[in-house]
């Protein structure tokens, strides 16, 4: 899921300052497990933050996608359309599907911050970046592009002190990690192979993903 | 006989006069190599300068912590082009570590991919595979610490591939040093810290004749004199025999 912080009130109330008729919408996904954009932060903005100023509020189950923001907004096409500006608290994806279905002024509330995996509510963890060419089959399933600082894909570095990250000294340096299961899965020859370096040049954004018609969705990523 | 290196940092300046000053200190020192840790002037510039007025080999260290490939590349073709031989790469201190902390880490290849493509370029390929007129007049070392025996498998790897000489960061406690020197068969240059030298003779002779090449010293800025001490005691090995 993508792991979202709310940004400081004082930065929302200044984006906010010269809209006096606002609409909130909320995630009913990603963000409301955050607790960053759900009900219940929608509802503290609606009542007391911006008291007065609300003309309307939604969850919308998945901001992230405009074909249930264009359903769910259908409930409130009138304060829409009198709405000087609109609060988003979802990601940034969230925020661009409501500007682009409504067209008006969309305002974000929150800060996109990692693809995370959720442990449990309150702790989320970095674990992939959507590189394009999974290796998680070559080093025993984590992510090395995410959790090594450095993302090299033949380490450790020569920065590694006692299993020590150099950069985040109080984690134990992943390829340790990495050494310790492919031994445990006796599967450490795959330690062995070089790898290519990112080809970028396959990643040019903004990236798209289109299914021509008739295919399937296989055929589309090949 | 054993190399000593003074390793130095490439210094954020706008002049190099001082640098050049600090260097010529470190009257004990065989070889100079320049690190440039981020933001500092340029290896080859001050590589090419000191070669020039002081005569002596230079080791260029290049990492890939702010450098993309195509930087990389370009600063091999350029020291083969100043006639500076000896290159030393390494993956690079990360720039939050450095003191421009906000920079953004590149790190589009990895220690063993520009091991890869430094000695494709001295085979003469550039990185798109293309031929070059003639390959590059390099002599490649890798920079490494051995304390794991993923660290150890590493090594091997990069010699394999063709590093030709190895910066040991030391202390490296997974193999005896004589060992490691059998397993690798390529000169070893120890990598010290100036501040983690302590002259203990019978300690050192055992490091000094377990066939290393010679001692790297890392000396601070404006610590040349403590360098230029340790340099010194270092070149009087064996010292007494007593």
């Amino acid at each position: 899921m993508m792991i979202t912080t709310q940004k400081a009130k004082e930065e929302i109330l200044s984006m906010l300052s010269s809209y006096p008729k606002v609409v909130i919408i909320g995630c009913g996904g990603c963000a409301a497990t955050c607790q960053t954009g759900g009900s219940e932060q929608v509802k503290e903005w609606e009542e007391k933050i911006l008291r007065g100023k609300v003309l309307a509020s939604i969850i919308c189950e998945e901001p992230c996608d405009e074909r249930l923001v264009r359903r769910d907004l259908r409930r409130i096409k009138r304060e829409l359309e009198e709405a000087d500006a609109i609060l988003v608290f979802s990601c940034g994806l969230g925020v661009q599907s409501v500007m682009d279905v409504t067209d008006k002024v969309c305002l974000p509330g929150l800060n996109s911050q990692f693809y995370g995996k959720a442990e449990r509510l309150g702790r989320f963890f970095e674990r992939c970046q959507a590189c394009g060419d999974c290796l998680l089959g070559e080093t025993g399933g984590i992510c090395l592009l995410t959790r090594c600082p450095k993302g090299l894909r033949h380490g450790p570095c020569e920065g590694m002190t006692d299993g020590k990250c150099e950069v985040r000294e109080e984690l134990d340096c992943v390829w340790k990690a990495v050494y310790d299961r492919l031994e445990a899965l006796g599967q450490l020859e795959r330690l062995s192979r070089l790898h290519d370096p990112e080809d970028w040049s396959k990643h040019l954004h903004p990236q798209e993903l289109i299914w021509q018609p008739g295919s399937s969705a296989k055929e589309a990523e090949e | 006989m054993h190399t000593l290196i003074a390793q130095l940092d490439c210094p954020i300046a706008s002049e190099v006069e001082s640098f050049i000053a600090s260097a010529k200190r470190l009257k004990s020192a065989g070889a100079y190599h320049l690190y440039n840790p981020g933001g500092g002037l340029h290896p080859l510039a001050l590589g090419s300068l000191l070669q020039g007025e002081l005569k002596k080999e230079v080791y260029l260290h290049f990492h890939p912590a702010d450098c993309n490939r195509a930087a990389l590349f370009s600063d091999l073709l350029t020291a083969n082009v100043l006639g500076l031989e000896k290159v030393v790469l390494s993956a690079g201190q990360h720039p939050s570590k450095t003191y421009l902390k906000e920079a953004k880490p590149v790190y589009d290849l990895d220690l063993l991919q520009f091991l890869r493509m430094a000695l494709r370029a001295k085979a003469g390929f550039d990185p798109a595979n293309g031929a070059l007129e003639e390959g590059l007049t390099l002599q490649i070392g890798v920079q490494a610490k051995v304390e794991s025996p993923l660290e150890l498998l590493r090594l091997k790897q990069m010699v394999d591939m063709g590093a030709e000489y190895v910066f040991l960061k030391w202390p490296s406690k997974h193999l005896p040093l004589s060992q490691l020197q059998k397993e690798i068969a390529r000169p070893i240059y120890l990598s010290l810290g100036l501040d983690k030298i302590e002259k203990r003779e019978r300690e050192w002779r055992e490091v000094m004749e377990s066939g290393i090449s010679g001692i790297n010293i890392r000396i601070p800025a404006g610590q040349e004199a403590k360098g230029e001490e340790a340099l010194k005691w270092f070149s009087r090995y064996p010292w007494s025999e007593s």
